[in-house]
């Protein structure tokens, strides 16, 4: 089994949209295509589409790029530490008609993965952050017609989350550390799809995704001076934090341009305004909970894949896309260097021999150069801004095996 | 047709991802202005306050934090230093315990981390230098103290032979100059309760005038620092108060002290001593807690001998026969003493300063800010002269923490951007590391009187 690491936010907010690689490949336009059991994941009215019994299997390796300089008016560098992370998929459709099929899947739709050097300028803000959520959809399509198909399902979701960073002892010397875990075993959520063939060249899909509410619960560890603990002014004890995934809708066209040529787009939407703020509340009603504004907006991804069959058996892969980040740059921080973000992808996707297929693709992301001004974002026990730029980048390498079963 | 399809994608895909791999734009420091202000040679003289000493000890990690460094550091330009490791040149108060505050001396030294530097340093603040000593100290045995038993080898740290700290500050053909000299001529005096003499004005006006004579030769600019009011620091303010609530709550009629002139004896009611009008220093701390103690405890237990005409089967500090120790209390004739002498100074130092046309700075509206119910906000950090919790004055409670420094460099950079018609920017203060030192191994108790180890700031000034 593919070790199951994931975590890092790949695209705006901390979404991750690596399921499967030859989705990957085209660059994410895929809900109108739909056509292998990752179907699952973009748009599960497309598992009428699979005969018999399909198994896909992947991961991705996601390589991030993060560096931060500043704080203006200095023009320091720090670099964030560098970190592969492997978010895995395993996705399972069987159809018990040519009209009806199920499936069953495992994915990482969110999460994120920044560790920044111990002792960095920003270590108030920011020293390790981990937060990885994992989807469980059950999924049912059925197609009335036949150039129609729609398809529901119900997402069971758990998730983790590790939040460190230092607190200033000032006026003492040194720094605490502050250490934030927690989890929840229970989240769900629910998906809908719908695909619509007019004609035969012609593909138009439909693709919703709701929010999925954790309740967090864990511990607060801080450690530091014993002087200061004695007197408790380091908070320890439990804690509760709520965080919501936001919503996605997507519309997507697929067009075949000529019998080798599949040119498809995606409109996605994704409602981040269901972060506004992030609260960690102590169960110590004498320790005070913790709030920092988020304030992310709803934003969109704009995705464009091509698929070029050389043969019946080999297809060359190629996307682009363009990712919106959902922050105002004031409320970047280095738990998240957000930014808008383009995305570019090749890959191949292969039959190898009956019944079984092999997809891998590359996808390099390149995000735009983030200046902050004006910061809401403290980075001293003061009210310093923690204005800078930041730049980023990363490498992902994906591949996805996939056996069909008659 | 299908071989010029996959070379056209393939053409423009690595076009994207040249366009996409393109490094990140350049983004340089934004520029200032040091206006007419030349920095090449920066020289600072003074005393402790130049060092950079806190906590009653100079070290590294405190020094890194001293005004002219930071100063330095804002105009880039070079500054070095006589550097001391941790914890010091010795006897640095560190934080044992919170609740009580409890003070422990470190009475381990560090050793000199710059001494093979090829110059004389940038900064040649000695803790302890006199007004005199800029013009005369060549060495431990040369300095002021050293004619009162107290031979200060941080002058052979500092000055390494080459000279005195005027001559090595002229000999390095200074551009620049902060002088912040006089404190000490003054504020010891006032540290060990009237009990030091403090430099005559006359004397004072002598030999400010041959320093800032012999500076003004070097054609340098200057920026002088002015006397600051030390009455209005923790040194002077946390004891007294302590003691008024202790007084009051026992009751007796106030604090009995030792006085210098007749009658010998004198009482310092509880609200004299509440609101600062009798002044008792940091260092009575652990005679404070045993006031009313009839076993002689503060005198056996820090082998200190019994002052003729004392009888210590009375009780300590309530009455006349067992008095509490005159070094301890400033009483309003001394704290007038102090506050004639200090006008007097500043007078003086102004006085020379405008004829050469140099700027002084003037300290009181900052001392008088920090006092104040709401303290001092800069950079989203409230300071004040409270002791340990205001931040701005480190555990002696006379000289600043290293963000109290930042301030102290801020109303010099105030001064030169005023003064040059320049644009240095303040520093951060609040991107200054906290400074109080805890220790590993020793409390304000009850009416907020921290439990100060005897004689752990005797050498708070020299």
């Amino acid at each position: 089994m593919l070790g199951i690491f994931p975590g890092i936010l790949l695209a705006g907010g901390f979404q991750i949209n690596e399921h499967g690689a030859k989705p990957m490949g085209l660059g994410g336009a895929f809900t109108a295509i739909a056509n292998d059991a990752s179907a699952i994941y973009w748009n599960v009215a497309g598992m009428t589409q699979l005969d018999g019994t399909n198994f896909l299997l992947g991961t991705a390796l996601i390589a991030p790029n993060a560096k931060f300089r500043g704080v203006t008016p200095a023009v320091d560098v720090s670099y964030m530490k560098s970190d592969v992370f492997f978010p895995s998929h395993f996705f399972l459709t069987h159809s018990f008609s040519k009209s009806f099929a199920a499936g069953l899947g495992f994915t990482t739709p969110y999460g994120l993965g920044t560790e920044w050097d111990a002792g960095w300028i920003g270590r108030y803000l920011a020293l390790k952050t981990q937060l990885t959520t994992y989807w469980v959809p059950i999924t049912l399509a059925y197609s009335p017609v036949e150039n129609l198909s729609i398809g529901a399902g119900f997402v069971y979701s758990f998730a983790d989350v590790t939040i460190t960073r230092n607190n200033s002892q000032t006026p003492f010397e040194g720094d605490a550390y502050v250490k934030l875990d927690g989890s929840d075993s229970f989240g769900y959520g629910y998906v809908f799809g719908l695909m619509y063939k007019p004609i035969k060249e012609l593909s138009i899909g439909g693709s919703f995704r709701s929010e999925v509410e954790y309740k967090f619960e864990g511990t607060a560890t801080t450690t530091g001076a014993s002087q200061l603990q004695e007197v408790g002014a380091l908070p320890n004890g439990d804690i509760t934090a709520k965080l919501t995934t936001p919503m996605n809708i997507v519309g997507g066209i697929a067009v075949q341009v000529i019998p080798q040529l599949r040119l498809s787009a995606d409109f996605e939407w994704i409602g981040w305004s269901s972060y506004d703020s992030l609260n960690v509340n102590f169960v110590d009603p004498n320790i005070p909970d913790v709030s920092s504004g988020r304030l992310y907006k709803d934003t969109y991804i704009i995705r464009f894949g091509a698929q070029y069959d050389v043969t019946d058996e080999f297809s060359l892969l190629g996307g682009v896309y363009y990712d919106k980040m959902p922050v105002d740059p004031d409320y970047v921080n280095p738990t998240l260097p957000d930014t808008d973000r383009l995305g570019l992808s090749v890959g191949v996707d292969a039959k190898l021999f009956e019944g079984f297929g092999i997809s891998g693709s590359y996808l390099f992301i390149r995000g735009s150069q983030l200046e902050v001004t004006n910061s809401n974002e403290i980075y001293t026990p003061g009210n310093s801004p923690f204005n800078g730029t930041y730049n980023s980048s990363a490498n992902l390498l994906s591949i996805s095996l996939n056996y069909h079963l008659q | 047709m299908k071989k010029l399809f996959i070379c056209l994608s393939l053409l423009s895909f690595i076009a994207l991802a040249i366009i996409g791999c393109e490094d990140y734009s350049k983004i340089t420091a934004p520029v200032f202005s040091t206006g007419s202000a030349d920095f090449t040679r920066f020289v600072s003289i003074g005393n402790s306050l130049t060092m950079g000493e806190q906590s009653s000890s100079v070290f590294e990690a405190g020094q890194m934090y001293s005004f002219g460094n930071l100063i330095a550091k804002q105009v880039g330009t070079t500054y070095a230093q006589a550097t001391f490791s941790d914890p010091g040149t010795g006897g640095r108060l560190e934080a044992e315990k919170l609740d009580p505050f409890t003070l422990y001396e470190n009475t381990n030294q560090g050793v000199p981390t710059n001494l093979t530097y090829p110059a004389p340093y940038n900064n040649l603040g000695v803790k302890g230098a006199f007004l005199y000593d800029v013009l005369n100290a060549r060495s431990a045995s040369t300095c002021y103290t050293a004619n009162f038993g107290v031979p200060n080898p941080l002058f052979d740290a500092v000055l390494r032979g080459l000279g005195t700290q005027l001559e090595l500050a002229v000999a390095q053909q200074p551009t620049f100059v902060t002088l912040w000299i006089g404190n000490n001529d003054i504020l010891a005096f006032a540290t060990r309760g009237g009990l030091f003499p403090p430099t005559d004005p006359a004397v004072f006006q002598d030999q400010y005038t041959q320093v800032l004579t012999a500076l003004n030769g070097t054609g340098a600019q200057i920026v002088i620092g002015g006397m600051p009011n030390a009455l209005l620091t923790p040194y002077f303010t946390t004891v007294g108060p302590g003691i008024g609530l202790k007084l009051q709550e026992i009751p007796v009629p106030g604090l009995v002290y030792q006085t210098t002139g007749a009658p010998g004896i004198a009482l310092a009611t509880p609200s004299q001593l509440l609101y600062d009008s009798v002044l008792v220093t940091l260092s009575a701390s652990a005679a404070a807690s045993l006031l009313g103690d009839t076993n002689g405890l503060y005198y056996s237990e820090n082998g200190i001998p019994v002052p003729p005409g004392v009888n210590t089967s009375y009780p300590f500090g309530l009455t006349p026969e067992n008095p509490f120790p005159n070094g301890f209390v400033l009483d309003p004739s001394e704290i007038a003493t102090y506050m004639a002498l200090r006008n007097g100074y500043n007078q003086i130092i102004t006085g020379l300063a405008t004829s050469m046309n140099y700027s002084v700075i003037n300290w009181d509206d900052l001392f008088n800010q920090l006092a104040s119910a709401e303290g001092l906000t800069v950079n989203g950090i409230t300071y004040s002269s409270t002791y340990v919790e205001g931040n701005f004055f480190s555990l002696d409670g006379i000289h600043p923490t290293s963000q109290g420094y930042g301030i102290v460099a801020n109303e010099f950079i105030k001064a030169i951007n005023t003064k040059y018609n320049a644009s240095i920017p303040s520093v951060d203060v609040s991107t200054i590391p906290g400074s109080l030192v805890f220790t590993g191994s020793v409390s304000m108790g009850k009416y907020g009187i921290p439990n100060i180890p005897q004689g752990a700031l005797d050498h708070v000034l020299f």
